[in-house]
């Protein structure tokens, strides 16, 4: 039988308040996205008459005011996320066996790795910007492929720590004696070190999947109309339409809500990846 | 094919995209900064030597957001550090229905930046906004975008609730990895709880708040989403950031001009290098890595 002595309560008291700080902004943006206009004015948080129409507007606006349709900004960050996090893996397991297992390129190439993921973005987006205008802005800028080139790279240095360390907790020995049965060195990578690193490829993806769809400053220079990003569609609408605070809540919502599920449903895998990037990193 | 060979090639396909995206184009801004990079002379731009670099330094904006990222960074930073670390202590400790909790306290991670950036300003809203409507019941009048202080407050505020989740889960999963044979001895030999976790947890989550802190610190000198989209630089120039002024020079300030915001990149990629060198060397200095 648990006591409620003043520890206790404290103790409750605390987690509550903590709980309150993350979570009241969230209810506050779910509540305002299903007000109409008359009970956002009136204020009251808990007592209104929720509504679809703040949805119904947001997803059917006409393109023309804005410049493009959110749905078809949604769909656009939906491919260039995932397209991207398929090639930051496809580059980084290889690498990260590389570094892990053969000890290639010694720790340089890892400091020079770590250096990417701490230097501030905006250092690279302006040579990159003038760089892609130079080689081709039709192909490069405002399009699928110059987005999924940017990410891929991007979000390959944290992919290379975090998977580095998920091969480094195999044992070497199951890879030495596939060797042994006859398989080569890429052999014993592909049919014993990947199946092993599931959980690690696993973990990578859903934070470079996150790290995407959440991204703003690359996709707020690089796309305008084309292949604009989710964000970036939803800021430019609240630059538009200052005061619809219903349809800007909404367009919020719809944009959250994906990673948030997905997030909460991947939670362990999520955090081992966090923790495994921060720690090993 | 021996190893060695075989790893050069697998570390090949990662390298030359690392180099073909950030370093060559890194290099090609040195160009840039010695040229005047403007639309209309983008074709063959003229020469102009050290100019570029001459306007940035003598900017009165590049240093105001110079000043303001340090005081940001250092104010979210230390917060951020102090709340997570207490969060996780808070945590750390049979509570009923903690599992449920970690998982809502760890929302904000999943919500993008900018995005999060405009909830909090519909949070504060003069007229629509929770905070002032709760604050107009209690009699209060307070203008959360008045003047530098407020503004500063509201901004530091949200990146606050949004980047305490990342310091609290690293720090929490690091405290339930630790062993518990010290912890048992202090408590059979009556040490307080103050004692505990100043002489053996903290000691002991070294290497972790080490990473932490360095992460935190780079990541909030990059702030940009939060001041694009609740402050836009203002009052007038004082919430400027220096990834925002990077971003005003070439795209959004009506500059347009590539060979100053080059200039500045540059500039600013030293001043982080070495930034961070003496950070690192500071914190060697603290043993706290």
């Amino acid at each position: 039988m648990k006591r409620w002595t003043l520890k206790n309560v404290t103790i409750h008291v605390l987690v509550l308040l903590t709980l309150g700080m993350f979570l009241v902004p969230l209810f506050f943006i779910v509540t305002t996205s299903v007000k109409s206009y008359a009970d956002i004015m009136a204020g009251n948080p808990l007592f209104f008459k929720p509504t679809l129409e703040n949805y119904l507007s947001v997803l059917f606006l006409n393109p023309a005011t804005i410049g493009f349709n959110f749905p078809s900004s949604l769909f656009n960050s939906l491919v260039i996320a995932l397209v991207a996090t398929l090639g930051a893996l496809a580059i980084s397991f290889p690498a990260a066996y590389a570094t892990a297992r053969l000890r290639t390129g010694g720790g340089n190439l890892i400091s020079y790795i770590v250096s990417l993921r701490l230097l501030p973005p905006i250092i690279f987006a302006l040579p990159l910007y003038l760089f892609f205008f130079k080689i081709s802005p039709d192909l490069l800028i405002d399009s699928y492929l110059g987005m999924i080139l940017i990410y891929t790279t991007f979000n390959t240095p944290l992919s290379v720590l975090v998977l580095r360390s998920f091969i480094s907790d195999i044992p070497p020995e199951l890879e030495e004696s596939a060797m042994i049965d006859g398989y080569s060195r890429l052999g014993a990578m592909l049919r014993v070190a990947l199946p092993l690193s599931a959980p690690g490829l696993v973990a990578v993806a859903i934070l470079n999947y996150l790290a995407i769809w959440n991204e703003y400053l690359f996709a707020l220079i690089f796309t305008s109309q084309r292949a604009v990003m989710v964000n970036v569609s939803a800021s430019l609408f609240v630059t538009a339409y200052a005061i619809r605070y219903g349809e800007i809540a909404a367009t919020v919502m719809i944009a959250m809500v994906p990673t948030i599920a997905f997030m909460l449903l991947v939670q362990r895998s999520l955090v081992k990846g966090l923790t495994l990037g921060a720690v090993k990193g | 094919m021996r190893d060695k060979t075989l790893g050069y090639l697998l570390v090949l396909p990662a390298v030359l995209m690392l180099l073909a995206i950030t370093l060559v184009p890194t290099i090609y801004s040195y160009y840039f900064s010695v040229h005047d990079v403007r639309v209309q002379t983008f074709r063959d731009p003229p020469f102009v030597g050290l100019d570029n670099y001459a306007w940035v330094l003598s900017n009165k904006e590049f240093w105001v957001s110079l000043r303001f990222t340090v005081l940001f960074t250092t104010v979210v930073g230390s917060a951020e550090l102090l709340l997570g670390i207490l969060i996780a202590v808070l945590f750390d400790r049979p509570i009923k229905g903690r599992r449920l909790f970690i998982a809502l306290t760890l929302i904000p991670l999943g919500i993008a930046p900018a995005l999060f950036s405009i909830m909090m300003k519909q949070m504060v809203n003069e007229f629509a906004g929770l905070i002032p409507y709760v604050l107009r019941l209690l009699g209060i009048q307070f203008s959360f975008f008045k003047d530098f202080p407020s503004t500063f407050m509201t901004i530091a505020f949200t990146d606050i609730i949004e980047w305490v989740p990342f310091v609290f889960i690293i720090v929490f999963a690091a405290l339930q990895a630790l062993p518990r044979e010290p912890f048992e001895a202090a408590v059979i030999d009556g040490a307080s709880s103050w004692l505990v976790f100043k002489d053996i947890t903290i000691p002991l989550l070294r290497p972790v708040l080490a990473v932490v802190i360095i992460l935190r610190f780079m990541d909030a000198f990059k702030i940009f989403e939060v001041i694009n989209i609740m402050t836009r630089g203002g009052p007038g120039m004082s919430t400027e950031s220096i990834s925002y002024f990077i971003y005003q020079l070439s795209w959004a300030g009506g500059y347009n001009n590539y060979g100053w915001a080059a200039a500045a990149t540059i500039i600013v990629f030293y001043m982080v290098t070495v930034g961070a060198g003496v950070g690192l060397y500071v914190l060697r200095r603290m043993k706290v890595i």
